[in-house]
């Protein structure tokens, strides 16, 4: 009897334009190459929408700054979390 | 009590000769629905066809998208591709497709207006959004957006178009070229439309399609509903709407004349257009697609005389690359071996403007960036086309046609482009056509009245006659104040094919009229008078103009040529062109003025 896994992590993004077309892009790119539910809450607006939907993403209107919460379940919710706390991390790779 | 409608009668300009009598279907009717927001219900039953329809739409756009991502690979830079991945994931994102197709099972909207709900609500949440750079990111989803739209449309008109399973006539306030893209040719035996000249695309399409059609027929659109029973008189540019019985046998008897004589001058197809006195003229075809061959078979048209080369480009989201072109041209070449085919480069601009390749809006524009003009200050599109017919050059007798030409630098301009693209192709290592003729069409004055330094550079001349009246006039035949002003029998206008004619001879070349004049018998006899060698028209044009070359004599028609010059009036002109045809080929003198 195994119950499913999840995992929930608070992030602040950091990269200058927040979370517009390229990053919410990259974002679920990553997101749909796991098999987990990937849902990402806007915590000033307490919004969530659906980490592997772009538009949903967008609609999260998220400025630099702003702290997503981010909850995945599923059997590679860890390797899921890993990637995209890495992305968030590093700013999507923006200068 | 059945109220009978009355018949009523419009005058227009005649654009393709001709009758056809059909119920109407009336294009581009859907519109008022896209322009007015209207919301579109459908039936329960159309749920699955509606949701195919979106599924077939996003399935569109992603190839389009991928196309373009790969045709402009080289040229952009990571973060420009990174945009088109970006839109990709807009055209898979599933929180959209499940909602638009909720949209259309619980609401029952039809695809087109569940998508423009959801997608509308997007654009507007996100040009709410505090964050400027976020709002302006909407651009991004409604550019993504319109592609989807487009392709709704496109799939809806085709859809409703092919639901055609009788003979239709197609009204229109106007028809553009993708209009008629999408029209299912094999039902539509006329066309009217409100807006447009008789050398408009939907008359040009016409002549080709070998059916009737009159332009310029004002309000007449609001007073026909899809179905309305009307005939076409393309030979005296008139539309009867609720046509009486007795106007309708009238009008069938004269198409029992019409198919008679037609039939009778098709046996004569293979005889060769041979003047009573010993001369060829050489007859070929115009063909704006790869799909018309068979119908030059039919004619026995000697070759190609204008093959153009827009169509390759009209409603294509990414224009077609080398490669492609390549094998349009060697498809071409190989269907036709043996027999000439004439290739005119891209001549957009002026009134053909193209979807694919953003044209600024200009504000006189056959006056300004068209044919080679673009060509040569864009040179990417020109190189592409040029590369793949040297290419193609080596499967067939293909000639490459220059529109526009104006000076001899231009021509000179060309000829250069020519050799630098052979030896890229030598570098590539690919076979071409090293001694490919070259020809220049005339159809600017200036072209004309410098032939003679044309001609010692060009392989060929070919009359483009639309354009050389428009220009030697100076009027547009569109604008219905001054139409009356475009008369091909203008003096000037013989003098100028005079001249082409006269330096084409002297310079040893040959000479062919591909424009509407051509393919017009009652200006036969003067061409071939002139010194024209070769005319090329619509296939179906042809019967008649080789009937009248049968029972032309040289003499005839060079001593018409003589008294039309010294006289110099237009009046003249026609009268004794109109009393040769009568004297030689009365059935076709008949045939002109609607039998």
């Amino acid at each position: 009897m195994s119950s499913i896994k999840s995992l929930k992590k608070e992030l602040v993004l950091q990269n200058t334009n927040g979370l517009h077309v390229r990053p919410a892009s990259i974002f679920v790119q990553t997101a749909l190459t796991f098999e987990s539910d990937i849902n990402v809450r806007n915590m000033s607006s307490n919004q969530c929408a659906d980490g592997k939907s772009v538009m949903g993403m967008l609609m999260l209107a998220a400025p630099k700054g702003t702290t997503l919460r981010i909850e995945i379940s599923g059997a590679d919710c860890e390797a899921a979390m890993a990637a995209l706390e890495e992305l968030i991390n590093r700013g999507f790779d923006e200068e | 009590m059945v109220s009978e409608k009355k018949e009523i009668l419009f005058h227009g300009i005649p654009a393709s000769p001709g009758i056809a009598i059909a119920p109407v279907y009336l294009s581009g009717s859907q519109e008022k629905h896209i322009v007015s927001n209207e919301s579109v219900l459908i039936l329960p039953e159309n749920i699955e066809t509606e949701i195919e329809l979106f599924r077939q739409s996003l399935e569109q756009t992603r190839n389009e998208i991928k196309d373009l991502q790969s045709t402009l690979r080289d040229s952009l830079d990571e973060r420009e591709a990174a945009i088109f991945d970006a839109h990709l994931l807009i055209v898979d994102d599933r929180m959209l497709s499940t909602e638009v197709i909720s949209l259309i099972q619980k609401k029952l909207l039809s695809a087109r207006t569940a998508f423009k709900q959801t997608i509308e609500r997007y654009i507007s949440a996100m040009s709410s959004m505090p964050d400027q750079y976020l709002r302006e990111r909407a651009a991004d989803i409604q550019d993504v957006a319109n592609r989807i739209l487009a392709h709704l449309d496109g799939l809806a008109d085709k859809k409703k178009v092919a639901s055609f399973s009788e003979p239709v006539i197609v009204i229109a306030r106007d028809l553009t070229p993708s209009d008629t893209a999408t029209l299912d040719r094999s039902h539509v035996i006329g066309f009217a439309i409100e807006t447009g000249s008789p050398t408009s695309h939907t008359a040009i399409l016409a002549r080709s399609m070998k059916i009737p059609a009159v332009v310029g027929m004002r309000r007449i659109f609001e007073r026909l509903t899809d179905g309305d029973k009307v005939i076409i008189d393309g030979y005296l540019g008139m539309v009867i709407i609720h046509p009486n019985p007795e106007t309708i046998e009238f009008y069938t008897e004269k198409l029992c004349r019409q198919e008679r004589l037609l039939s009778e001058l098709e046996k004569e197809n293979r005889m060769l257009a041979e003047t009573t006195d010993g001369y060829v003229i050489q007859l070929m075809a115009n063909v704006e697609g790869i799909d018309g061959i068979e119908e030059i078979r039919k004619s026995c048209a000697e070759g190609i005389g204008l093959f153009r080369t827009e169509y390759l480009f009209m409603n294509k989201p990414v224009l077609p690359d080398e490669e492609t072109q390549f094998q349009v041209y060697k498809t071409l070449a190989e269907s036709m071996p043996g027999q000439p085919i004439i290739i005119r480069t891209l001549d957009v601009g002026g009134d053909k403007f193209d979807a694919a390749i953003s044209l600024p809006k200009e504000p006189n524009p056959f006056l300004g960036m068209r044919a080679i003009r673009l060509g040569l200050s864009r040179p990417e599109l020109l190189k592409n086309q040029l590369r793949a017919l040297l290419r193609a050059g080596v499967y067939g007798d293909i000639k490459i046609l220059f529109p526009m030409v104006s000076s001899v630098e231009e021509l000179d301009g060309l000829l250069n482009l020519l050799e630098q693209l052979k030896d890229e192709l030598r570098e590539r290592d690919l076979s071409f056509n090293d001694d490919m003729d070259i020809g220049i069409m005339i159809e600017i004055p200036s072209a004309a009245l410098i032939a003679d330094q044309l001609a010692k550079k060009a392989d060929f001349f070919s009359i483009g006659s639309n354009d050389l009246v428009q220009y030697t006039l100076a009027v547009d035949r569109s604008n219905e104040k001054v139409a009356k002003l475009y008369n091909p029998m203008h003096p000037a206008v013989i003098e100028l094919i005079a001249a082409a004619a006269g330096a084409a001879r002297e310079n040893q070349i040959w000479i062919s009229c591909c424009g509407e004049l051509a393919g017009d018998p009652l200006f036969t006899p003067l061409l071939v008078g002139l010194g024209v060698q070769e005319l090329s028209m619509s296939p179906g044009a042809l019967p008649p103009v080789r009937r009248i070359i049968r029972r032309l004599s040289m003499r005839e028609a060079e001593s018409l040529v003589k008294d039309v010059r010294r006289e110099a009036n237009s009046a003249y002109t026609a009268s004794r062109c109109k009393e040769l045809i009568a004297r030689i080929a009365p059935s076709i003198a008949k045939m002109n003025k609607g039998f």
